[in-house]
């Protein structure tokens, strides 16, 4: 048993690796692992890294003139106390995801796939720069710190810090084919769960016409997210069709456990952060908004839904999606759309 | 037997056996089976035994006797179809009452039960609105705060599948607008139009001409032609562009008018010269309300007003010295500040630094064009509408390469943000060589030093013979060239359209070639948002004098007077009316010709160059709004030469309609002063665009002998006050996508068509989703029957490469399309 779930770490240059593109394998490849990227074994790596690289911005591009003054008089004591502590937390996950996805990284012996990552961990610390800038905008020195590090003095806080931690610290300590999937998973959950309530949160100061630039930075952040989601969605699915043997009923099981756990959380977690004290949201649509999300996380990396019902957007919530989407933000005909893109993408055939 | 009832809000009313047959026959309906005489009356029978004993009953009794006797009749189906019905009806109610509840200074009764009336199908339910309200209502505390929850929460319920929450949104808006507004009439002493009218022009708000020009009584008359439903086409988007722009308020932010006094007063303005002033007080009135020809901003803005500014759109050229660049400084701030927008020509102005190599900073035309900046930027037009300053340039002017970069994305190194457009003119040529030799080599030179050697401004040449003089130029070694590939031009084009949507393209040798007035000056450049396309000229200074004026000294500044131009503008809103009807569309055309023609006459302007330039030419802008709506309607796609061959038909009414209106105003009032020698007047405008017919032969002939009254009608501007105001797509482009958000101060304001259904979703196409082609064959199409230009954007996705940007821009040269506004891009999104 332990034999076939063996996972090796890539090694350097491997001259006698075989050069076919089916030597190519998400892990555990007998390739050169010599960078070429002429023959391609994942398809979708191409233009998911094309649309990535195309991505590019910096948080200085927004301006937060009015968010400073928000901060100060427009935000209620409950909505500032759960803006505080949702940045806090983003900041975790963001901080958390660049040390980790190195970890990941080690094993994908598949170059293209090991770009992509590389792209999306350089990405993670655009994100960390991004909360830097609001917070620098926003807040004095001292208030700054007490939200970075709001983890020293809020055990609940902590707690779940230390859970997802936990997750993680599993497949450094033993890395084989299945804790590899189960980190895989707990990298989808994070970018797909985790993230999504703390984006839906600020979404819903914006509708509620309150730090709106937040909510524009957040939007470019979720941008990025939505991206690496789908990429370790290709790689959980790619890494399934290789090694099948892996996905015996139970370790199905452990993952829809591990996604029905992060989700239980995630609403007790929106219970002690947002409550019944934010216009415009309340408990039943947190609870209703996780519960979609846990279950088409679940069904799109080929798991059975983990909540009954709950398939659909609640109709309660279908407004985070309208608010999340760049491309459907029309600033003023002679506005600075943000829409436009990097031209370093486009291809030269002049 | 006079059975009573007692209805829900405790009113009587005589009992009716056909009113429970209805309700029994719509569940049966519902259940797809037939309710016949037999059991209508056996039914009824069993009721009649129920009740017959009581004399007054509740209808909730009466309901619960039928949901008896259609189970004792043993039509389960169909009783359980009553029940839950009932209980759906009973849920609204409850909830309706919450919502009216809620409020103690707003008694939303009536008002929820007409929107229930008027808009009865599911999905604009008041369930839906109050459940939203409730997630929003947290610790609310009084009723306005509430109210603008309201009014939130029905603004969200907007999607594709219930565009009209907009329509709901605005209803609620203006019912707590009109309580707030009576309250204060009577605060005020006003009790009728009249002393509405009078209020406001001792208090200055309105001009004083309004009572010269119109007694009491004719003002009593005019009051009654009022028509209050009309308030019901305002959405909330609607009305909220009238509150922030154009409904006066005092300083405190208190209104004066209702949205329809003000289209009322806005009418009289316009027709108070006419000599039937009442009839078309009326006319202006019932296009203007009913949104059928809407006036662009400044009308709405400032009609009615002392001293009424009514043009916009102005054009100026900066000329190369240091009076000049400095007059028309202070014009762009003027400008700016009053009007929101510009275009100004750079193309005269020296490069000082190419020939002096020595000052690194500011190159060139630069520091002129961060002046230009600063000065938009230090009046900060926030939030308003066509905001913003457009700047022209040669493309073969030698500071070309700094110029196409300004708003390059993160230009770090340079720490200045430009928020002024960059548009370059393009001479035919350039095109030509673009397409037909990409590798060939183009010559950037200074005007100036030109203008030194070879005794000529390059620029205020176009066509063949300024082809002929830049090859000349070229060839002259006296001249310092920097020379460059066409291709490196093109790639800095391509390039940072891509990243910025700039620069805006103007075509100078298509627009100067089909200039109407091509015989009283030239095109350098166009407006803002290029669709205006008059003759311009730099204006020459004579001095400045000493005169005595009342015994005291004053300076007088005279300068010979130019072209500087300037337009009334305004839009027919296609689907605000019965478009396919043609004397319809004739009526709102000359209507509002009319009523745009009057306001040349009534304009004050800030600046007396561009008043005499108006009066001169008398130009006007009209456009269109609500093609795309226009084509779902008709179930036409936008990409389909079904497309193409329905709207050239309508365009061409369209500017037959407009030509006839403008001949006929020509013979009432005579023509514009610049008319002989014109295209109108030589028939070249007809014979360019093979506008043949025995119809048109006569209307040529027309003009001919009796003239036009304008001399420019027709351009298409982008309009997105007059479309948001007539919820009408906006001109004749595509809609961005079915749904999008439009983010104004801080709000995210939804937009969404209120024409669309389920049956013509399909024909709603996202700009980005066409071929491009059909978007410039499109405009191709319509540019044969205007006079201006179209604001014309271009819409793709970042799998696009170089080639294919730079083949849209020749197909559209070759088209004859004389600019392009933004490259819009849409990021294609992974999935």
């Amino acid at each position: 048993m332990e034999e076939n779930i063996k996972l090796n770490k890539k090694g350097l240059f491997n001259p006698s690796g075989d050069i076919s593109i089916n030597a190519k394998a998400i892990v555990n490849g007998t390739s050169t692992n010599i960078n070429d990227l002429n023959n391609i074994k994942y398809k979708w790596v191409s233009n998911w890294y094309r649309q990535a690289i195309s991505n590019f911005w910096i948080p200085e591009e927004v301006n937060m003139n009015q968010d400073i003054k928000d901060y100060r008089k427009s935000l209620t004591i409950a909505e500032r106390r759960s803006y505080n502590k949702t940045l806090s937390f983003l900041i975790y996950l963001d901080s958390l995801q660049t040390l980790n996805l190195p970890n990941i990284n080690e094993y994908i012996s598949a170059q293209e796939v090991s770009f992509c990552i590389n792209l999306q961990c350089f990405q993670e610390d655009i994100h960390s720069q991004s909360y830097a800038y609001i917070l620098d905008t926003i807040c004095s020195p001292d208030e700054r710190n007490s939200i970075i590090y709001d983890f020293k003095n809020d055990s609940i806080m902590l707690k779940r810090y230390e859970f997802i931690n936990g997750k993680y610290e599993e497949f450094i300590d033993n890395p084989n084919l299945i804790s590899f999937i189960k980190v895989l998973v707990a990298n989808y959950i994070l970018e797909g769960l985790y993230f999504y309530t703390g984006f839906m949160f600020f979404y819903n100061l914006g509708r509620n016409s309150k730090m709106n630039g937040t909510a524009q930075i957040i939007r470019k952040v979720n941008k990025d997210e939505n991206n690496h989601l789908s990429l370790f969605k290709n790689i959980i699915l790619e890494f399934k069709k290789e090694h099948k043997e892996i996905f015996t009923l139970e370790v199905e099981s452990i993952l829809e456990n591990m996604i029905k756990e992060a989700c239980i959380q995630e609403i007790e977690w929106g219970f002690y952060i947002i409550g019944n004290e934010i216009r415009g949201l309340n408990i039943d649509m947190i609870k209703d908004y996780i519960k979609y999300l846990g279950n088409i996380r679940a069904t799109s990396i080929g798991l059975k839904p983990i909540f009954e019902g709950h398939l659909k957007e609640p109709l309660s919530m279908s407004w985070v999606s309208n608010f999340s989407k760049d491309d459907y933000i029309k600033l003023d005909n002679y506005g600075n759309s943000s829409l436009y893109s990097k031209s370093s993408t486009l291809k030269d055939d002049l | 037997m006079n059975k009573k009832i007692i209805k829900r809000d405790g009113r009587e009313e005589e009992f009716k056996d056909s009113k429970i047959v209805s309700a029994i026959e719509k569940s049966f309906i519902s259940q797809n089976s037939i309710l016949s005489d037999e059991e209508s009356s056996k039914i009824l029978n069993l009721i009649h035994e129920a009740i017959d004993l009581k004399e007054k009953i509740t209808v909730e009794d009466i309901q619960d006797e039928v949901e008896k006797a259609l189970m004792s009749l043993n039509f389960y189906d169909i009783a359980k179809a009553y029940i839950l019905y009932r209980n759906s009806r009973t849920q609204i109610r409850e909830y309706r009452d919450f919502l009216v509840k809620e409020f103690n200074k707003y008694d939303l009764r009536l008002l929820s039960k007409n929107i229930e009336k008027e808009y009865p199908t599911k999905e604009y339910s008041l369930l839906n609105l109050a459940n939203k309200y409730k997630s929003f209502s947290l610790n609310s505390i009084d009723d306005e705060e509430k109210m603008n929850i309201l009014i939130k929460s029905a603004l969200e319920l907007v999607s594709v599948e219930a565009p009209k929450w907009d329509l709901i949104a605005g209803r609620i808006e203006l019912f707590r607008y009109h309580l707030n507004l009576k309250t204060r009439n009577k605060e005020l002493n006003v009790t009728n139009f009249y002393s509405k009218i009078k209020y406001l022009i001792d208090n200055d708000y309105y001009g004083s001409y309004l009572l010269e020009k119109y007694n009491e009584e004719e003002i009593n008359k005019i009051e009654r032609m009022i028509i209050k439903s009309r308030d019901k086409l305002l959405s909330y988007s609607s009305f909220k562009v009238l509150k922030e722009e154009c409904l006066i308020k005092d300083k405190n932010g208190n209104y004066f008018e209702t949205p329809q006094e003000m289209f009322m007063a806005i009418a009289m303005h316009l027709a108070m010269n006419e000599k039937d002033k009442l009839f078309y007080v009326k006319r202006f009135y019932d296009v203007l309300s009913k949104f059928e020809f809407v006036f662009a901003l400044p009308i709405l803005k400032n009609a009615r007003r002392k001293n009424a500014q009514l043009s916009n759109c102005f054009i100026d050229i900066m000329d190369d010295s240091i009076v000049s660049i400095f007059e028309s400084i202070s014009n762009l701030a003027k400008t700016y500040d009053l009007t929101g927008g510009m275009g100004i020509y750079l193309g005269k102005l020296r490069s000082t630094s190419y020939l002096n190599k020595n000052s690194e900073e500011n190159v060139g035309i630069l520091k002129w064009l961060k002046i230009i900046n600063d000065v938009v930027l230090a009046i900060n037009k926030k939030g308003g509408f066509n905001g913003g300053v457009t700047c022209y340039l040669d493309i073969w002017h030698i500071d070309m390469l700094d110029f196409l970069e300004i708003r390059k994305y993160l230009n770090l190194n340079k720490h200045y943000k430009y928020i002024i457009y960059p548009a370059i003119c393009v001479p035919d040529y350039f095109w030509k060589l673009a397409r037909d030799n990409i590798n060939a080599m183009w010559s950037l030179m200074d005007p100036h030093e030109i203008y030194l050697k070879k005794n000529y401004h390059l620029e205020d040449f176009y066509g063949v013979e300024w082809e002929n003089r830049y090859l000349d130029c070229v060839h002259d070694d006296r001249i310092i060239k920097k020379d460059v590939p066409i291709k490196e031009i093109i790639r800095l084009i391509v390039k940072n359209a891509f990243e910025t949507g700039t620069p805006f393209c103007f075509n100078r040798d298509i627009a100067n070639k089909e200039n109407p007035n091509k015989h009283k000056g030239m095109i350098y450049s166009s407006n803002l948002s290029l669709e205006i396309m008059q003759n311009v000229s730099p204006k020459n200074f004579i001095n400045e004098e000493v005169m005595k004026f009342n015994g005291e000294e004053v300076l007088i500044k005279k300068s010979e007077p130019s072209n500087y131009p300037t337009s009334v503008l305004g839009s027919i809103c296609l689907m605000n009316f019965d478009y396919s009807n043609d004397s319809k569309l004739e009526d709102v055309i000359s209507i509002g010709i009319r009523a745009l023609d009057n306001c040349i006459d009534l304009t004050s302007c800030f600046n007396l160059n561009s008043l005499l330039t108006l009066k001169k030419y008398r130009s006007l802008g009209i456009s269109v709004n609500g093609y795309q709506d226009v084509l779902a309607n008709e179930n036409i796609k936008f990409d389909s030469e079904e497309q193409l061959i329905f709207g050239n038909k309508l365009f061409e009414k369209i500017n037959y309609f407009t030509l006839k209106a403008s001949n006929a105003l020509a013979i009432e009032k005579g023509s514009y002063p610049y008319f002989k020698g014109s295209d109108f007047d030589n028939g070249n405008y007809f014979i360019n665009r093979d506008y043949l017919s025995e119809k048109r032969a006569k209307l040529k002939d027309s003009i001919k002998n009796k003239g036009l009254r304008n001399g420019y009608l027709l351009a298409f501007s982008s309009s997105r006050f007059t479309s948001i105001l007539s919820s009408n797509s906006e001109s004749i482009l595509p809609l961005l996508s079915k749904f999008y958000f439009e983010e104004e101060a801080n709000k995210m304001i939804p937009r969404v068509s209120k024409f669309i259904t389920n049956e013509n979703n399909l024909y709603y196409s996202d700009a980005f989703d066409i071929s491009q082609d059909y978007i410039i064959k499109t405009a191709q199409m319509i540019y044969k029957h205007i006079d201006q230009g179209v604001s014309l954007n271009l819409y793709i996705n970042n799998n696009y490469s170089m080639r294919q940007i730079l083949d849209l821009y020749i197909k559209a040269y070759e088209a004859g399309i004389k600019s392009i506004h933004f490259l819009r891009l849409k990021e294609a999104t992974y999935e």
